[in-house]
């Protein structure tokens, strides 16, 4: 696996679901007001992957920081497997779910990329495809850093809570294989909790997007929030300043509670 | 990846009988898009400055043939149709004869030697010294009955013939037939084309001389030569040869597109001045002189680690499909000119752009060490259909529209720097080849392909595992028609190896060249394994062209087989992609009596042959000699057995295929 870290440690996961608006609002924050911060697990499964079906899975806990949010996944696979383009890699994780391999070159080939092997990291800032590198003759075939079918962001945002579960299934009758490692990478970063409620637009704007800074334009746009009831507005059971913490509804808890987090800012 | 993991590399699997009829159920037939890729080919320095890839000199790819094909046109003499003449025999010690025509079974030969005795041949008094063999002339896909005659301890000299027929057996206007002689005396004569540029309105003629048993010319040999040509519009044109070098030669303005025979009788006189007679047979094809390359070439950026090499025309009045292939020269540290790479590829002319376009792997530059400047050499674009040259330029200068890249040190070539990688932009359609669609099978296979003119031969159970008949009965393909129809066959497999006979053994060699296919993918020892496959051509591809004015067309004439077509051909296909070629040649047991695998072909090939291809022009360089095998013939219904049904052979072939 050209890029991991091996540690085995299981980091108990506490975190908490917030409201999208405003996860979406600490995401953008975060990643200007605290520095990226990443994670590795690998698994040695040492799986057969069984020919034409059925799925090989793989649950991987990777433990985050409380108030951890991720920016960018990672993931590295070693996949031995005489014909790579019977493959179909999806990864899930807390009901998102993105494509890693969809049966290599198959707009090239009748049944897609006859190559040995995938000893790749799976990344969105790659700008080469699987399929560029599928040839005969090469193995392992797919190698370095790798554009997955489909984009990792859908991950974004989302919290490291629940399993990565990655799933490997052969969709064509003849060859078998092996996925031997799996690493899951999360980039993440953590922000005090009271910034990331309070920081709900940026700075003279009413975007909606947090820019790391608490200030008089955070207030103000949450205030037009909470006065027309917004669901976003909801950050507090009723009568308890527990911040994102909805209750469903939007009363003066919820403004209260704002005031006290707003009032804090951004260390 | 640990090493101990790396030996965990699983094996193919998949290749047993239930899988195999369990798949023909569950497994759709599918196609990517329905198009087949084009390699992007290239082939290293050393490969241009061997000459691996020139085109070859007309004159090393012509024919050599030890006999005479005579005309007979029969005149009304009462009741019955006759034929005489008077021919030069050099060896009356063994002179065969042949009577080939349809119907002349029921004609009557008599020789009358230089002793003066006459010899009616076709009756059944045998004369001392006469032997006689019927049996089947094959000619292409026909069967006609036919018989030999040899003449053992005759004296050499005028000897006259006289056919005689009825007249309801004959026509009386041109050729009703042919008389083949062939007599004890090993001087051949050699014909070859004075060019390869086929085009209308292009001059193209046959220079003839002598050689001798040695192969080396006899000087001063040649007393004359005669050329009948025959056009594709159905003129005969008839040209007295003029003496050239030693030999005769005649040129002519070709002003039609289509096939092209050439009958070339030349007579001789040895140093002991006997005289003799020889006779050639060729076909070639005439193509529209349609492309002009201009003087100046052009590199463009492409994809990422590729360049695009452009080569415009001056004048491009077609599209369609072509080879193109040019050396790519660049400049060493020392200013030198230096090879980089040659480059090859199936390519789309552009009519409206004007230009066609092959592609350089960035990396090449690196491991010629080359820079600016850049020039294209031996510069050909060819018809895909026969390796006819429709274009071609000695050099072209090179024009860069981007700075190349800077030169790295220890690049070394990989596999996929000798064959691109596949490009939507570059392929061709699929043929929509409905009988392997409806058999809906994968896996690692073991494809069975037959010859020219041919249907299944191989005989199916000495091989084992997954097994693609291929079929396409009795067809006359170009070697780029027959890979394709093989591409679209394989496009039930995953992969798949090939054992093939005659053509197919160069057809699968073309695939694997120039198109991405099940083949790339096929895992073993040999990929391709071929059996009496004429890599070099076969003269008799001329001789049936002839002959199939008086038998038909019968499966057709296929410039692919012929001796200059094949060496055109061969001039495309690089080191790399012979070397996966495993290959054999048969010929009759050489024993006593008649020794030949067929009665017609004997007269036209130079021994040792199997009834098809000669020894020598069964050879592949560069790729694998599985070595010879006298008492093999090449088809069945010849007087040894068909070297496919050698099971021994078919075993080992089994064995190492790959699949």
């Amino acid at each position: 696996m050209p890029e991991h870290t091996t540690s085995q440690a299981r980091v108990e996961v506490a975190g908490r679901k917030i409201a999208c608006l405003i996860a979406f609002a600490v995401i953008a924050g975060l990643a200007s007001a605290a520095s990226a911060q990443e994670a590795t697990v690998c698994v040695q499964p040492n799986a057969a992957i069984p020919d034409n079906g059925p799925v090989v899975q793989a649950n991987i806990d990777v433990s985050l920081p409380a108030n951890a949010v991720i920016t960018d996944v990672r993931v590295g696979l070693d996949i031995v497997h005489p014909w790579i383009g019977d493959l179909v890699v999806t990864l899930s994780h807390d009901g998102e779910q993105a494509t890693l391999v969809d049966q290599i070159a198959l707009v090239d080939y009748p049944f897609a990329c006859g190559g040995d092997d995938i000893d790749a990291v799976f990344s969105d800032a790659a700008s080469i495809t699987p399929r560029d590198l599928c040839a005969p003759n090469i193995a392992p075939n797919i190698t370095g850093v790798v554009a997955p079918a489909s984009s990792m962001s859908v991950f974004a945002g989302l919290d490291g809570a629940a399993p990565w579960v990655i799933s490997i299934v052969d969709v064509t009758p003849f060859d078998t294989g092996v996925v031997r490692e799996i690493c899951v990478t999360l980039v993440y970063t953590v922000e005090d909790a009271a910034c990331s409620i309070a920081d709900v637009t940026t700075t003279g704007q009413t975007s909606g997007i947090a820019d790391g800074i608490v200030d008089l334009s955070d207030f103000s746009y949450y205030l037009s929030l909470w006065a027309n009831s917004e669901p976003s507005a909801d950050i507090t059971a009723s009568g308890i300043c527990v911040a994102g913490i909805p209750d469903g509804g939007v009363d003066l808890s919820d403004f209260s509670c704002y005031l006290s987090e707003w009032s804090l800012g951004c260390p | 990846m640990t090493a101990w993991t790396r030996c965990t590399r699983r094996a193919r699997s998949g290749m047993l009988g239930p899988a195999f009829v369990l798949l023909a159920v569950v497994m759709p037939w599918h196609s990517a898009d329905g198009q087949v890729r084009y390699k992007q080919i290239a082939a290293p320095a050393d490969r241009v400055l061997a000459g691996v890839h020139d085109l070859p000199a007309p004159e090393r790819t012509g024919v050599a043939s030890p006999s005479a094909m005579i005309p007979v046109q029969f005149e009304v003499e009462g009741d019955r149709l006759v034929w005489r003449s008077e021919l030069p025999i050099d060896d009356g010690s063994d002179v065969r004869m042949m009577l080939l025509a349809p119907g002349a079974e029921q004609w009557r030969l008599s020789v009358t030697p230089s002793n003066g005795v006459r010899q009616d041949l076709h009756t059944k008094a045998r004369a001392p010294g006469l032997l006689v063999e019927s049996g089947a002339a094959l000619l292409g896909d026909v069967s006609h009955p036919a018989t030999a005659y040899r003449l053992l301890d005759r004296t050499a000299g005028a000897w006259r013939f006289e056919v005689e027929a009825d007249p309801l057996t004959a026509r009386t206007e041109g050729a009703a037939g042919y008389l083949l002689i062939k007599t004890g005396h090993p001087a051949r004569v050699y014909s070859h084309l004075t060019t390869h540029r086929l085009l209308t309105g292009s001059e193209v003629g046959l220079i003839s001389g002598l050689l001798d048993a040695s192969g080396e010319p006899m000087p001063g040999a040649v007393r004359e030569g005669v050329a009948v040509v025959r056009t594709p519009a159905g003129e005969e044109l008839r040209f007295r040869m003029k003496a050239e070098d030693g030999a005769v030669s005649f040129r002519f303005v070709p002003e039609y597109v289509g096939e092209h025979t050439v009958r070339v009788t030349v007579r001789g006189v040895h140093a002991d001045g006997s005289p003799f007679v020889r006779s050639s047979q060729h076909v070639f094809p005439v193509l529209a002189n349609e492309l002009e390359l201009g003087a100046r070439a052009s590199i463009v950026p492409d994809r990422p680690g590729t360049r695009r090499v452009v080569a415009p025309f001056d004048r491009a009045d077609r599209g369609g499909r072509v080879i193109a292939s040019a050396e790519l020269w660049g400049t060493d540290d020392a200013g030198a000119s230096t090879p980089v790479c040659w480059l090859s590829g199936m390519a789309d002319v552009d009519r409206e752009a004007g230009e066609v376009s092959l592609y350089l792997d960035e990396r090449w530059l690196s491991v010629a060490g080359a820079r600016a400047p850049f020039e294209l050499r031996e510069v050909r674009v060819q018809c895909c259909a026969a390796a006819v040259p429709l274009a071609v330029a000695e050099s072209m200068p090179i024009d860069l529209a981007a700075p190349m890249p800077a030169l790295r040190s220890g690049v070394t070539v990989t596999p996929d720097m000798l064959t691109g990688r596949p490009r939507a932009e570059l392929s061709v359609s699929l043929i929509d080849d409905a009988a392997a669609r409806a058999r809906a099978f994968a896996g690692h296979n073991l494809m069975l392909v037959h010859g020219y003119c041919s249907s299944g031969v191989w005989p199916v159970q000495d091989f084992s595992g997954g097994l693609e008949v291929f079929l396409d009965q009795n067809q006359n393909r170009s070697h780029d028609e027959f890979a394709l129809l093989m591409a679209a066959f394989g496009d039930n497999s995953k992969s798949f190896g090939v054992v093939a006979h005659s053509q197919g053994g160069a057809a699968a060699l073309h695939l694997w060249t120039y198109y991405f296919s099940g083949l790339d993918w096929a895992e073993g020892a040999r990929l391709i394994q071929s059996v009496g496959t004429p890599y070099q051509g076969t003269p008799l591809a001329g001789n049936l062209a002839v002959l199939g004015d008086l038998f038909g067309a019968g499966c057709g004439v296929n410039f692919d087989l012929s001796t200059d077509g094949s060496a055109l051909w061969l001039a495309g296909i690089p080191t790399a992609s012979r070397s996966r070629v495993h290959y054999w040649t048969t010929s009759f047991e050489d024993g006593f009596g008649f020794d030949f695998c067929n009665l017609v072909s004997d007269f036209f090939l130079s021994d040792p042959d199997d009834g098809v291809i000669e020894r020598s022009r069964g050879q592949l360089p560069g790729a694998n000699n599985m070595g010879h095998l006298e008492g093999w013939c090449h088809s069945q219904g010849m007087r040894d057995p068909a070297h496919y049904f050698d099971s021994s052979r078919n075993a080992d072939m089994n064995a190492n295929a790959a699949r």
